[in-house]
């Protein structure tokens, strides 16, 4: 359990640290920006997997 | 909107809040214990800057509002390593903030209390925070132009006395509120509720701002990433920073910790409280983007109750009023109450204490609610107005990320030092200070403007060392961080520390005592039931614990130092332990002594019940001559006319039993005298006493016509004359009575002993009777009994012993030590002789 959950706090911590700079900056579909739609979709993969491992016995 | 209107739904929301925290305590505990209910409290994180200040951070800095939530997602992930540990440490030791963490890490001494102080002086901002979101919300909402600091004012009271309605109506901290957590969590529902709407209806109204963006130019900035490596900084920094000041803020430790009940809530709430600040932000940069478009000149911090105010829905800007005051109603009461109890329990009860007025502690503790609000509405005043809500909480995160080298590196590194820890904070304290609350007052106009420039280029409180392009959030953070973890490891390593206090045992009776003073009956009742079974140290360690809770580690230590004794040092330690041989020593000798006494007394015993068994005989034997002499005096008596050779031949019985009786007497006599005195010893000639021996029996040999012979060798002992020539009398009269032509006495040396034997012809002793021959009144030939068993005690008397050996006819044998060191008067030691051939004693006979 530990591992796991030091396994996923270093890849939220590398998911949420990226150098942002190197995403583009044109919109994509219906004018979202790509950083934030980056973000948010990181962010809830974390959720996810934050979930997934609360649930293992 | 009508101010007394806003004021009344007001007071109606916070009534409400209050019953739902009195069905939080009733029958709404089940709820209140479910783990949806911790991970909603646990959004007490998100105040009324999440709600309204994040959407002014958007609209003015972009994506620089999410690390907030970031941080805090992040390190709900180390869970197991971090919240789980510090569980089980709050559990054992009661503890209810970081400050007393820090205590019990690192000891009495001025850590805790300088953490307590700091973290009330770092928090005042982002309480003003609040006091200033709530006052600027009915500002705008009833229009009116009054003075934004007395409505703040009027704010803070209310949310003080909330506070202390809410959070001080019992004195140990330590215990939990389900009620206020139910409440808490009801808020967190509340702000998500009213924010999720006023974006929903924004979007449902207005579209999709993304798509006015590329437009907008002034817009663009919003959606972009922060430039250079000074912007990725920034993030990273503000990532950590949250991530740190999510662990470590009084109330976050309060309803994460105190108020927690299953551990295993920890796990669900590690991904539904992340979710929760997803859900709350996803409506931030469409509120901000829309806010910029249609209210560009209106505080950015109020657009979530502007925008539905502009959409003409004044009774969602009312539910918007009211997420915001769910916000900051909670986090003042949680941090209120969290810093209260840090104030009371680390500054307050110590001097309470010393004042003897301890028990008006809980009194002490509101009126800390209330000083705490106070102050933070001093600093609104001061410097709140030059503020955005966003800058005034990051300046508190800052403070209170001072406190991480001490707690984490406490947790995970025993090499930690109380110096370090002390320096460590001190110095990040400062360089706080210096950087960062200064600063922000000579923003607000009370410092001079120069102070922002500094003495000197190298120290510009917002750009130490020359660093320029850092927001002043981010260099203060990274410079006051850098410097107080040097100092922790470099004093914690570098610096030899100071010994720490030992532990201190107590009886429980005197621990229960205090207990029952400082907490009253219930309190010392219960630690008795507790304790009854817990060794002294556990028991100490409970009772240290629930005062702890109570008045804070610091007051325990106080109160609990009269009830308990110090541990002895080293070097009373060796002494107990040496003392504690010698005294184990002295119980062996005791017990050796103890045994030796209780054999002798068995042994008294069995000698004055054979003095009884042998009184009952002697009476025996008394009275049968006796009998004989009375019956044949009678005869004399009542015959008068019996024959002379009659009366001559019962007159000559009468004699003969005369002489028996008088025999008898003289041998219960030597008896007697042989019990009362130790024998005297002295220089003897054996084998002169054996020639006197047998002259004296000469006389009965001869008349008997018994041949005496003898074989004596020269042997001196030291013993007791008289009584071995008793004993050589009474053997020889023995085998003269029982012998047909011959007695033989020798004497030899046998080693370190003299070896006598008595030697006749007789029949010798039937095999029947060879175990009772020395035993008293065992006699064989008509005698008084006497004879042998005073011979075998004064043997035993003098070291000797006595037996009877193999062999035809009669043959006793006895040996008589040379050199006497002890004997034993009353009966002597019986053995073995070594050189003798003879049987064992227990086999003799005559």
């Amino acid at each position: 359990m530990k591992a796991r959950a030091f396994s996923l706090f270093l890849l939220g911590f590398g998911l949420f640290t990226l150098p942002l700079d190197l995403f583009p900056k044109e919109p994509v579909a219906w004018g979202f920006p790509p950083l934030y739609l980056y973000l948010y979709g990181a962010w809830g993969l974390v959720i996810l997997l934050a979930h997934r491992l609360g649930r293992r016995p | 909107m009508n101010p007394w209107a806003l004021f009344l739904g007001l007071l109606l929301y916070l009534g409400l809040l209050f019953l739902v925290a009195l069905f939080g305590e009733g029958r709404g505990k089940a709820l209140a214990h479910s783990p949806w209910t911790y991970a909603l409290s646990l959004a007490v994180y998100a105040t009324a800057w999440t709600f309204l200040g994040s959407v002014g951070r958007a609209a003015t800095e972009g994506a620089t509002f999410l690390p907030i939530y970031l941080g805090p997602t992040l390190v709900l992930l180390l869970w197991p390593w971090l919240h789980g540990r510090i569980l089980a440490l709050a559990r054992t030791h009661r503890l209810t903030s970081w400050a007393d963490y820090l205590f019990l890490r690192y000891g009495p001494g001025p850590l805790a209390p300088l953490a307590v102080g700091f973290l009330v002086v770092g928090l005042l901002p982002y309480l003003a925070l609040q006091l200033k979101a709530i006052a600027q919300s009915f500002l705008y909402l009833s229009e009116k132009k009054e003075p934004l600091a007395d409505v703040a004012l009027f704010t803070a009271l209310l949310l003080g006395f909330f506070a202390i309605l809410f959070g001080t109506r019992r004195l140990d901290p330590s215990e939990r509120h389900p009620g206020l957590v139910l409440a808490v969590a009801f808020e967190s529902s509340v702000k998500l509720l009213a924010l999720l709407l006023v974006g929903g209806y924004a979007l449902s109204r207005l579209g999709n701002p993304f798509l006015e963006a590329p437009s907008r130019p002034e817009l663009h900035p919003l959606l972009l990433p922060p430039e250079g490596l000074t912007g990725h900084v920034a993030w990273v920094s503000l990532v950590a920073l949250s991530g740190l000041a999510f662990l470590l803020l009084p109330r976050q430790f309060h309803v994460s910790v105190v108020e927690n009940q299953d551990p295993r809530h920890l796990p669900h709430a590690a991904w539904a409280f992340p979710l929760y600040l997803l859900l709350i932000t996803l409506p931030t940069v469409p509120l901000a983007l829309w806010g910029r478009i249609l209210l560009p000149g209106e505080n950015p911090d109020l657009y979530v109750l502007g925008l539905p105010l502009a959409l003409g829905s004044p009774g969602l800007a009312f539910l918007a009023f009211l997420g915001g005051v769910s916000a900051a109603t909670a986090m003042v009461v949680v941090e209120g109450l969290a810093l209260s109890i840090l104030i009371s329990n680390h500054l307050l009860s110590p001097l309470l204490l010393r004042f003897q007025a301890l028990g008006s502690l809980l009194l002490w503790r509101r009126v800390a609610i209330l000083g705490v609000m106070l102050l933070a509405y001093l600093y609104f005043r001061l410097a709140g107005e030059a503020y955005a809500l966003v800058g005034m909480g990051l300046i508190s995160f800052v403070a209170v990320a001072q406190l991480a080298p001490a707690v984490l590196l406490g947790l995970f590194w025993k090499g930690t030092t109380r110096e370090g820890a002390l320096a460590g904070l001190l110095g990040g304290a400062l360089v706080w200070l210096y950087t960062l609350f200064l600063p922000a007052l000579a923003r607000s106009g009370v410092l001079p403007e120069g102070f922002l420039q500094g003495p000197h280029p190298l120290l510009r409180p917002e750009g130490l060392l020359g660093v320029e392009g850092l927001d002043p959030v981010t260099h203060g953070f990274l410079a006051s961080l850098g410097v107080n973890l040097a100092l922790t490891l470099g004093v914690s390593l570098f610096l030899n520390p100071a010994p720490q206090a030992p532990h201190r045992l107590g009886e429980k009776e005197a621990l229960a005592e205090v207990l029952g003073r400082a907490l009253g009956e219930e309190a010392q009742r219960t630690f008795l039931e507790r304790a009854k079974d817990l060794p002294p140290q556990e028991a100490t360690l409970l009772a240290e614990g629930l005062l702890s809770a109570a008045v804070g580690p610091a007051t325990a230590c106080l109160l609990l130092h009269a009830a308990t004794r110090e541990p002895p040092p080293e070097a009373l330690l060796e002494a107990a332990a040496r003392e504690s041989r010698e005294v184990r020593a002295y119980a062996e000798a005791l017990e050796r002594a103890r045994r030796e006494l209780a054999e002798a007394y068995e042994r008294l015993k069995a000698l004055d019940q054979a003095k009884d068994e042998m009184l009952a005989a002697l009476a025996h034997e008394f009275k049968i001559p006796l009998t004989a002499v009375r019956a044949l005096a009678e005869i004399l008596r009542d015959n008068p006319g019996l024959s002379p050779e009659e009366r001559e031949r019962f007159a000559a019985l009468l004699a003969k039993e005369a002489q028996r009786l008088a025999r008898l007497v003289e041998e219960v006599l030597a008896f007697a005298a042989l019990e009362a005195q130790a024998p005297l010893r002295e220089a003897v000639n054996l084998k002169a006493l054996a020639q006197e021996a047998l002259d004296l029996v000469r006389p009965l040999a001869e008349a008997r016509e018994i041949r005496l012979e003898a074989h004596l060798e020269e042997v001196w002992a030291r013993t007791h004359g008289d009584r071995l020539k008793q004993v050589l009398l009474n053997l020889l009269q023995n085998a003269l009575r029982h012998a047909r032509t011959r007695v033989r006495l020798t004497l030899t040396p046998a080693g370190k002993e003299a070896l006598f034997r008595v030697e006749d012809d007789g029949p010798g002793v039937p095999d029947a009777l060879r175990p009772l021959i020395f035993e008293p009144f065992r006699s064989l030939s008509g005698g008084t009994g006497l004879g042998l068993y005073l011979a075998r005690r004064i043997l035993e008397a003098l070291g000797g012993r006595i037996f009877l050996e193999e062999g035809p006819g009669g043959r006793f044998a006895f040996t008589l030590p040379l050199e006497v060191d002890d004997a034993d008067p009353g009966g002597g030691r019986r053995g073995k002789h070594p050189g003798s051939p003879g049987v064992p004693p227990e086999e003799g006979g005559a």
